[in-house]
């Protein structure tokens, strides 16, 4: 799977439209992800879930700059976040699957606050970017 | 033995009462052909498929996307009965149609996405949660007279 030139630009015209809002989009995303797919839930047990949780806003922003600056450097996702995806692969060990659903959910909170910026065409380029980004952090499993 | 709460239930049918199945049908599949496009492998007698503007005015798309989304509605009349309203529709997909299963997961989160954009904050995480729980027995369903 390949971003066109077009993915690129779809993309980064979706992040430079949501600008500071990624870092709520990100708290969101997670919570969403939570409620729709419990099983989510067990890579956090240290965290307080519940809902308004200080440490899912906090964790979501992390996530959100992540794809800020995946983004940001869209030409070279594996080297903007080489260190994240030695994370997920030493530390973290996130079954590949859950990148799937937390994709999922970040594509229903745009939709939910920016409906008119999800054409088709940005949806499918969105939904490539994620799916990239998943590959990226899972990568160095094996 | 599937289980819906009374709430669940609730946030099912007021979302539904609210949804034009002809519209949201239609750009439902238009979505899929377009996200996933090697989902167009099953329609290549609908012509013209060839760019998103083709396949969002395609009027075979829009017909078959209303017909999927009816169906749908038939599920939500028989939420207690999944198994038993898509038993012939399964045999279906699976002998005549040859279609993977994956597929109705895919066309399922594509709903949940569209739905998300048509009612915004009113597509609240409970609400979300309770979609993807129905499109996944819809898809489950769907794929259980596989062979």
């Amino acid at each position: 799977m390949v971003l066109s030139a077009n993915d690129k630009s779809n993309v980064k015209a979706v992040f430079g439209k949501i600008g500071g809002q990624a870092e709520e989009f990100g708290g969101e995303a997670l919570e969403r992800m939570f409620t729709t797919y419990p099983q989510t839930k067990t890579y956090f047990p240290h965290f307080d879930l519940g809902k308004g949780s200080a440490q899912v806003k906090g964790h979501g922003k992390k996530v959100a700059a992540a794809l800020v600056e995946a983004a940001n450097h869209i030409d070279d996702i594996a080297g903007a976040l080489s260190k994240l995806s030695d994370l997920h692969a030493q530390k973290l060990r996130v079954d590949p699957v859950n990148f799937k659903l937390l994709g999922q959910c970040f594509l229903v909170v745009v939709a939910c606050h920016n409906p008119g910026l999800l054409t088709p065409e940005v949806h499918a380029s969105l939904d490539k970017f994620l799916c990239a980004v998943g590959n990226v952090l899972t990568a160095k499993y094996r | 033995m599937v289980n819906w709460t009374a709430e669940e239930k609730q946030l099912i049918s007021s979302i539904w009462a609210k949804v034009n199945v002809e519209e949201c049908g239609a750009e439902a599949l238009a979505r899929l052909l377009i996200v996933y496009p090697w989902t167009q492998r099953f329609f290549d007698n609908f012509g013209n498929l060839s760019s998103p503007t083709a396949i969002v005015g395609n009027p075979k798309v829009r017909a078959h996307g209303k017909k999927v989304l009816t169906s749908f509605g038939d599920a939500i009349k028989n939420l207690d009965n999944l198994k038993g309203t898509y038993s012939k529709l399964s045999e279906l997909h699976c002998d005549k149609l040859h279609v993977d299963p994956e597929n109705f997961r895919l066309l399922g989160d594509i709903l949940v996405i569209v739905l998300a954009a048509h009612f915004g904050k009113d597509f609240t995480p409970a609400c979300q949660a309770t979609w993807q729980k129905l499109v996944g027995l819809v898809a489950h369903a769907l794929a259980r007279k596989y062979h």
